[in-house]
């Protein structure tokens, strides 16, 4: 459930039926839970938008353990419960270490991390705490991922605070199996 | 300017040229300003954000003064000299008041404005500053401008802020003819 309901199909205006099909086909043949419910009452911009979401979760080419550490960063600075919930568990699943998936959820001290980790953590949690990132910050994430990859992670990062102003504004409710302990807010 | 190097066609790999002349097609081959400049270091995200844009910028039918609303409350929530300079004239062109670009320029008091805009710009300071939104502001913008626009403002809202990334973070130069004062950050 969510603020608004989801439009069925006989609901959308003629010209948007092909898109919203389209777009429901792209997202599996299930409208299912998460932003895509909410998002779907504009059939064209969910169509279009999956199809970015759909290159930068399926098509880039840094590891997983690293696009879910981005993901992380960008909903915890945002505090969005559903995308935590359901990304925290991905991040551990993908091999990202339990103590760093609760630090970021806990803003307490880091452990220690690889260096790409830290890179992209620091890289982050600075433009999402004062909208910079100071020369020293950027020049290592640059080091670590090259300017098409950090390009992408800093999209990937934009694009989940995206997913996250969607799902907090909408109210699009948890599942009711929590598997996450929710973000302290 | 910006922190790394415009991209030209023979620093991109094969696979990406046909994304890249795509991208580049209507600007003689090349992007030397702006966020286009930085996200063309991912030429198939480029290609695939494109779309997105086009949407939310193009095709949306709510009014052009209600979109460049929407624009600077991010611009200014991020703290995006680019974009609000790029976008402060734009609004007040599209018919928003001096008044009131001036005040969410330098985060002062409001003058009386239309619902639709008082609407938009609650909904957005709320997220942006709170990272939720309350019934009454929800329910307000929904009243204002229904689901789809709703779901379309919150989106292009996010746009801008992942575009705010992109700008600060590899800090792209702002032009050097300008009409606007800076924003106070």
């Amino acid at each position: 459930m969510a603020r608004i309901p989801s439009p069925s199909r006989d609901q959308v205006p003629d010209e948007f039926k092909d898109a919203y099909d389209q777009a429901v086909a792209s997202i599996g043949g299930q409208i299912g839970a998460g932003p895509w419910p909410v998002v779907l009452n504009s059939p064209e911009l969910a169509l279009r938008r999956i199809n970015l979401a759909d290159y930068l979760r399926k098509e880039t080419t840094f590891p997983k353990k690293i696009q879910e550490l981005a993901i992380l960063i960008a909903v915890r600075a945002m505090d969005c419960q559903y995308a935590w919930n359901a990304h925290a568990a991905t991040a551990r699943r993908v091999g990202l270490d339990d103590a760093i998936v609760d630090a970021i959820r806990d803003r307490t001290p880091l452990p220690a991390m690889a260096p790409e980790e830290e890179a992209l953590v620091n890289y982050g949690t600075e433009f999402y705490t004062t909208h910079k990132v100071s020369q020293d910050t950027f020049q290592k994430a640059l080091d670590q991922f090259g300017a098409q990859q950090l390009v992408e992670l800093t999209s990937l990062m934009g694009h989940y605070a995206q997913t996250s102003f969607i799902l907090n504004a909408f109210e699009v409710a948890l599942p009711d199996q929590l598997t996450e302990s929710l973000l302290p807010v | 300017m910006a922190r790394v190097p415009f991209v030209s066609r023979d620093m991109v790999p094969e696979e990406f040229r046909g994304a890249f002349d795509e991208v580049t097609s209507e600007t003689g081959g090349s992007i030397t300003n702006g966020p286009g400049s930085i996200t063309l270091n991912s030429p198939e995200f480029a290609r695939l954000r494109a779309p997105v844009t086009e949407y939310l910028r193009y095709r949306t039918t709510f009014p052009k003064l209600i979109q460049e609303l929407a624009i600077l409350v991010t611009a200014r929530a991020m703290d995006c000299q680019y974009i609000w300079n790029a976008h402060a004239p734009a609004g007040r062109q599209a018919g928003l008041s001096d008044a009131l670009v001036d005040a969410i320029r330098d985060n002062g008091a409001l003058p009386n404005v239309g619902p639709d805009e008082s609407a938009v710009i609650g909904f957005g300071r709320e997220f942006f500053s709170g990272h939720k939104v309350d019934q009454a502001t929800f329910q307000t913008a929904l009243d204002q401008f229904g689901a789809q626009h709703l779901v379309e403002l919150t989106a292009l809202m996010g746009h801008y802020s992942q575009t705010a990334f992109f700008l600060n973070a590899f800090e792209v130069t702002l032009p050097e003819e300008r009409t606007e004062p800076v924003l106070p950050v």
